[in-house]
């Protein structure tokens, strides 16, 4: 790869695209000369001192070396390269570059005492800023860097130095940010290599103090490369200071911005520049779809520190701070047209690559040769700043989009949100439709077998209507009986009772009448029982009259019969008797015979309307001979069995008859025993009172024989008393008997 | 690896998001180097690597596109997401802050690429147990609430790191296998058979001297 490089590192740009650009460096050379001697004389109106005209002069010589230099560097590299010669021209190159090199130590050496004089009367070299601008191109000894950035950027003296103690007292909130990316910033320099070592620290310091410092602009990742390669130059404060500066002076701060829209400017103008000048290639970038971004981002975010050595960015450096932006953009140019070749020939990829790996050595050896193409591109300010006015509108409109880009789909996902709630409820509603057509399906069936209900009830109803209309009529009826029972009822309630009590008397009456009219008909019953066991015999009578009297009929209609049939042969023996006689008289009267056999003819017929008659009343009579015998015979029959219960009967009463006879003679025995009973009774009673009278006569008797003892008693005490006590004992002694005597009395008297 | 200028049939374009300092640009150089990058300059703007792997017998080139994670960023690297087939998703498991920002990077993922991008979550750094921030089952769940893959990963030690990015790539070839993703279509971050190169031997670079230039 490196060889390839080396190839293409003298000037092999292809010449058609040089000229639009690389036409002008001739007129442009003696300009510079021209410039630095006019900016030269009114110094020396200007210098007060004597030493500047001998610096001047120095100065001028130092110029005409570098011019020279630059001659010889111009040569050197207007030497064509021929495809063949590619690996002496890689040598050649070498020697070149160390050719340059060792004019860069020649006039390094010259340059040593202009920046140091420089430095010394900066006050008077600054307003020389054309001369300033070459001698920064020419490089910037690397003792003087720092200083000289300083010094170009006018900030030796800064405020913003006394701001940096202040800064670096406070917390900013961007800290945490910085100290993620403070070890990944140069993490393969020596200086800030050490983690949380001096280098890491004072990086650290300053992007804080700058994040303090611009709160728009806060932290951004990139400017911690820049800081770090200001870092390298100079310490803390002076770095602060520049950083302020160029943040401002040179728009840096524009790009760092959260909404970096400098940055995409900075894209669309290199983008313009590409075209314009490098048409070939932007052609080729178009075709493979390579975004100015994918490589030049880096370039103006930390202003090349990334994508070369320290060496180039340091020099790289000087110019952006002695010119600005237009360095870096005169940069990215002249990167790409010394690139142009090696990058026709590759794709997307390759091309990416070659910015990401070959691109960082390719300018290694020899960074003047860049820095030296760089100086040469031309482009003019005015259609910048057209780019620049275009793409702000651009911008504004991309802008207007942007945000009617998110509106619509904030619009969308609302839309979408709505769809996915429409969905849901369709969803829900199908479930619902299906659920509908189930019920509805089953309120059919029900409905189905409702009406079959219905059906049914219909009939009932017609049924009930029926009954109904019967039960209106009732109704009807009923309220008929109600009103009149109404106006009954409409009466108190004493009358209510009064009525009550007359109804029951009524009901008693009725009962009774019932019981009459049942005692009446078991009456009448008896007497039915009684008519029928008598009628029989009194039919039977009638019958056996009216059976007398059909037969006398009967014979009445016989001899009627007898007779009339002796009345016919009468009548046919007289009609025997005409006919001989009319045979007799034969045809001399044949018509006054005619006559009378009409007559006879006629009688005739009379005589069989009557014997008609005559049969007609013999068969009724038949019929009523029928119906009379008929009844006979059930007459007859009914007969029969009266007679037979007549039999029956009869033997029932002498059975009953018998009976009473036997209990006729148990009651005359009865009666004879009671007889017997009561005179046995009288005789005992006679009995009775016999003893009674003996025992009264003996009672007496022995009230007598008491009484008599009792008088004896007396006389015995009477005569005890006198007697004294001789015979008291013979006298006790007796009454003990005595009273023995007495006591026996009344056993006795118990007999 | 096999020379010739079509020893693959499929580009995939992968794009890296997430934010600062979670490993994004590690993750990449682990995977197209094998190595693990200790310093490694934060990304400015977007960064570029390739890799060649194989999947169900194919050949398949990955693009990868490793993005600067600072907020302010994302106006550059939107523009990066336009037709990416894969998006790794990248939060560091020791800070809570960048699972958080998940849900904002998954906003742009899912705004800036087309349906059918494939979104890989990664939870970088699980060599550093015990400083975990972030359990696996709570980033398990958000990613399969947001329909992701998953994965945790160490750039350092390399574990998971393939699996994140093949995985990736089979879920892809397979949704063009079931055609959900269509090839024609203008950004569907897949292309098929590569047009013919202008310059052969610069495709044909093996994978392991192409990645990122940390």
């Amino acid at each position: 790869m490196e060889t390839s490089n080396d190839d293409i590192l003298p000037p092999s740009t292809p010449p058609t695209s040089r000229p639009s650009y690389t036409s002008t460096p001739n007129p442009s050379k003696p300009q510079k000369v021209n410039n630095n001697d006019e900016e030269a004389p009114p110094k020396a109106k200007n210098g007060k001192m004597p030493t500047e005209e001998e610096l001047l002069a120095k100065l001028e010589a130092a110029n005409r070396m570098l011019e020279e230099d630059e001659k010889s560097f111009n040569s050197l590299s207007a030497v064509p390269v021929t495809p063949g010669h590619s690996r002496k021209g890689s040598g050649s190159s070498v020697i070149s570059s160390t050719s340059t090199n060792s004019h860069y130590s020649n006039s390094n050496e010259t340059l040593w005492d202009v920046w140091g004089r420089l430095v010394n009367d900066w006050d008077t070299v600054r307003k020389r800023t054309g001369y300033l601008k070459e001698l920064v191109r020419k490089g910037i000894p690397s003792h003087f860097r720092g200083l000289a950035w300083q010094y170009l950027l006018n900030v030796h003296d800064s405020p913003s130095k006394h701001l940096y103690v202040e800064y670096l007292k406070k917390t900013s909130p961007f800290e945490k940010l910085i100290r993620r990316d403070i070890a990944r910033t140069f993490p393969d320099h020596e200086f800030f290599k050490e983690k949380d070592g001096l280098g890491q620290e004072s990086l650290f310091n300053v992007m804080k103090a700058y994040s303090l410092h611009d709160r728009e602009v806060g932290y951004c990742q990139g400017s911690g490369f820049i800081v770090g390669l200001l870092l390298m130059q100079m310490p803390e404060e002076e770095t602060f200071a520049v950083l302020v500066k160029i943040m401002v002076d040179y728009r840096l701060r524009e790009l760092f911005k959260p909404s970096m829209a400098e940055l995409g400017l900075c894209m669309f103008k290199l983008e313009c520049l590409i075209q314009e000048l490098l048409p070939e290639l932007y052609v080729h970038f178009n075709a493979q779809n390579f975004y100015t971004s994918m490589y030049a981002s880096s370039w103006f975010l930390t202003l090349y520190t990334t994508s070369f050595p320290l060496a180039i960015a340091c020099r790289i450096m000087d110019l952006f701070i002695s010119e600005g932006m237009d360095a870096i953009f005169r940069l990215a140019i002249a990167i790409l047209q010394s690139s142009q070749e090696d990058l026709l020939s590759l794709d997307m990829e390759g091309m990416l690559r070659y910015f990401q790996k070959d691109l960082r050595t390719k300018y290694e050896s020899d960074p003047e040769q860049l820095l030296q193409i760089s100086y040469q591109v031309k482009y003019s300010q005015k259609k910048l700043k057209k780019l620049e006015k275009e793409y702000t509108a651009l911008k504004s409109k991309e802008n207007e989009e942007q945000i009617e880009l998110r509106r619509l789909r904030t619009e969308n996902n609302l839309l979408r949100q709505r769809i996915e709630c429409l969905e849901k409820e369709s969803a829900s509603l199908a479930d619902r439709l299906i659920q509908d057509q189930v019920n509805r399906a089953q309120e059919a069936e029900i409905t189905y077998a409702l009406k079959n209900e219905l059906a049914m009830t219909k009939q009932k109803l017609c049924d009930l209507t029926k009954k109904y209309e019967e039960a209106d009529v009732l109704i009807c009826e009923v309220k008929e009986r109600t009103s009149s029972y109404e106006n009954a009822c409409n009466l108190t309630e004493d009358a209510a009772t009064t009525l009550i009590q007359q109804l029951q008397e009524e009901l008693i009456a009725v009962r009774l009448r019932e019981t009459e009219t049942n005692t009446l008909i078991k009456e009448l019953k008896l007497k039915i029982s009684e008519l029928e066991d008598r009628a029989p015999s009194n039919d039977i009578q009638q019958l056996q009259e009216e059976l007398i009297a059909v037969k006398l009929r009967e014979a009445e209609a016989n001899l009627s019969l007898k007779e009339l049939r002796q009345r016919v042969i009468e009548l046919e023996s007289y009609w025997e008797s005409h006919m001989e006689r009319m045979q007799s008289l034969n045809s001399p009267k044949e018509k006054s015979s005619k006559q009378e056999v009409r007559q006879l003819q006629e009688e005739t017929m009379t005589i069989k309307l009557r014997e008609a008659q005559t049969l007609v009343n013999l068969k009724e009579m038949k019929q009523k001979v029928m119906e009379l015998e008929t009844q006979n015979q059930i007459c007859t029959n009914q007969m029969r069995r009266m007679g037979d219960e007549n039999k029956s009967i009869k033997t029932e009463m002498e059975a009953v008859a018998e009976h009473e006879k036997d209990l006729n003679n148990t009651i005359k025995d009865l009666k004879r025993k009671i007889d017997d009973l009561e005179s046995q009774k009288r005789e005992e009673s006679m009995m009775f009172r016999i003893r009674e009278a003996e025992k009264d006569q003996m009672l007496g008797s022995l009230k007598q024989t008491i009484a008599s003892l009792e008088i004896e008693k007396a006389e015995l005490l009477t005569t005890g008393q006198l007697l004294n006590k001789e015979g008291n004992q013979d006298l006790t002694n007796k009454i003990y008997d005595l009273q023995e005597e007495v006591g026996q009395f009344p056993k006795l008297l118990g007999l | 690896m096999a020379a010739g200028p079509y020893n693959y049939s499929y580009i995939f374009k992968y794009i890296i998001i997430g934010d600062m300092g979670v490993g994004k640009s590690c993750l990449l150089h682990q995977f197209t180097e094998k190595k693990f990058m200790a310093d490694c300059p934060h990304t400015i703007g977007v960064e570029f690597g390739t890799r060649i792997i194989e999947v169900a017998g194919q050949k398949i080139k990955l693009q990868i596109w490793d993005t600067a994670g600072q907020e302010r960023f994302r106006a550059v690297t939107r523009s990066y997401y336009r037709g990416a087939a894969g998006a790794l998703m990248v939060y560091d498991i020791t800070r809570r802050s960048t699972y958080n920002h998940l849900s904002s990077w998954l906003t742009d993922a899912r705004n800036l690429t087309n349906p059918n991008t494939v979104i890989f979550l990664i939870g970088n750094k699980c060599d550093l147990d015990a400083q975990r921030d972030v359990t696996f089952e709570e980033a398990k769940q958000f990613a399969e609430e947001n329909g992701l893959m998953f994965l945790e990963c160490s750039a350092k030690t390399g574990e998971n790191v393939e699996d994140a990015f093949l995985d990736t790539a089979k879920k892809i070839y397979q949704n063009i296998q079931d055609g959900s993703l269509d090839l024609n279509a203008a950004e569907s971050g897949v292309q098929h058979k590569p047009a013919t190169p202008r310059n052969p031997l610069n495709t044909d670079t093996p994978p392991n001297k192409e990645g990122c230039a940390c």
